[in-house]
């Protein structure tokens, strides 16, 4: 019962207003300091590849991109279903504050992308499986988020667009695995492979803060987004009228 | 210095990743703050149309 009580507690407006509101400074302050020290990290500390040279330090913008763009999707889609199973409209208020971050990173995935594989590759772009299947995620993002602002009633906005982001999930485990099923251009994993990570601790050290960096600078960007989707799906709720009537209201 | 911002010949690859990354942050920062100011904004009136008329809802 006792577990049970959390949730249905995030399932109240201005519970989850409030509990956002408080975790934000929690997650934006980690983002900080793991992303400009991971960033750091990468670019000075990190000595050059032996192969690749300075190039291979797109990684850790790149790496941290994709990472953050799959497990948006993941989020995006897992409240999505849990708005449409158990018709909760705060899931679909995640799943909606979470599209355009999600597809911002996806963006700068296929872009750094870009960037890496031309002097690596010899070319800005090839149609091979996991470029092809990022592509799409990035796509389905737009989707999801031209879906939702195509209906005037939130309600059916949330339920056609979150049924596209359930849908599209097959999507992710396509992307992680594609690099294995078949012969792609692009490299295997770095650092989730078996046998452990392929690189020595000076550099890996700054991948994972900026993995970690990274991930924190979501949940920090999804805190004022949920608050701003709660506002808007809670227009006419009384306890709202409350912060509508405090004067200054922005650390609220 | 030179030797660094050079990044061994690789610059025109690696500074433009590292400039969209840190666009896209700024970006998510600014977009967020309006979204929520705009919300807020929203919110107030709501509350000021009510209380005009009298009644909490």
């Amino acid at each position: 019962m006792a577990t049970w009580t959390w949730f249905h507690k995030l399932a109240s407006p201005p519970h989850l207003y409030r509990i956002a509101g408080t975790l934000f400074p929690w997650f934006a302050i980690p983002a900080a300091l793991l992303t400009i020290a991971g960033l750091y990290g990468g670019l000075v500390m990190a000595p050059a590849d032996y192969q690749q040279s300075d190039a291979f330090r797109i990684i850790y913008v790149h790496a941290p991109s994709a990472w953050l763009s799959l497990m948006c999707y993941v989020v995006m889609a897992v409240a999505a279903a849990v708005g449409l199973i158990w018709r909760m409209k705060l899931a679909h208020a995640l799943a909606a504050a979470t599209a355009p971050i999600g597809a911002s990173f996806a963006l700068v995935c296929l872009a750094t992308g870009s960037l890496w594989g031309k002097p690596m590759w010899g070319t800005w772009w090839v149609w091979d499986a996991r470029l092809t299947s990022q592509l799409i995620e990035f796509f389905l993002y737009l989707g999801y988020m031209a879906l939702h602002s195509a209906f005037d009633d939130t309600q059916r906005a949330d339920r056609a667009s979150g049924l596209l982001a359930v849908v599209g999930v097959i999507n992710v485990p396509i992307i992680h695995f594609s690099v294995y099923w078949w012969n792609t251009l692009h490299q295997g994993s770095t650092v989730l492979r078996a046998g452990g990570p392929a690189m020595p601790a000076s550099m890996l050290v700054p991948l994972l803060m900026s993995f970690a960096g990274f991930t924190f600078f979501y949940a920090a960007a999804a805190c004022v987004r949920l608050r701003s989707e709660v506002l808007m799906r809670e227009r006419n709720a009384s306890w709202l009228h409350d912060i509508g009537r405090r004067p200054k209201v922005a650390g609220a | 210095m030179e030797h660094f911002l050079d990044m061994g010949g690789y610059a025109r690859y690696v500074w433009p990743a590292y400039a969209l990354a840190a666009a896209v942050f700024v970006w998510n920062i600014l977009s967020a703050c309006r979204l929520h100011a705009r919300a807020l904004e929203r919110a107030r009136r709501a509350a000021a149309q009510s209380s005009a008329a009298g009644r909490p809802s």
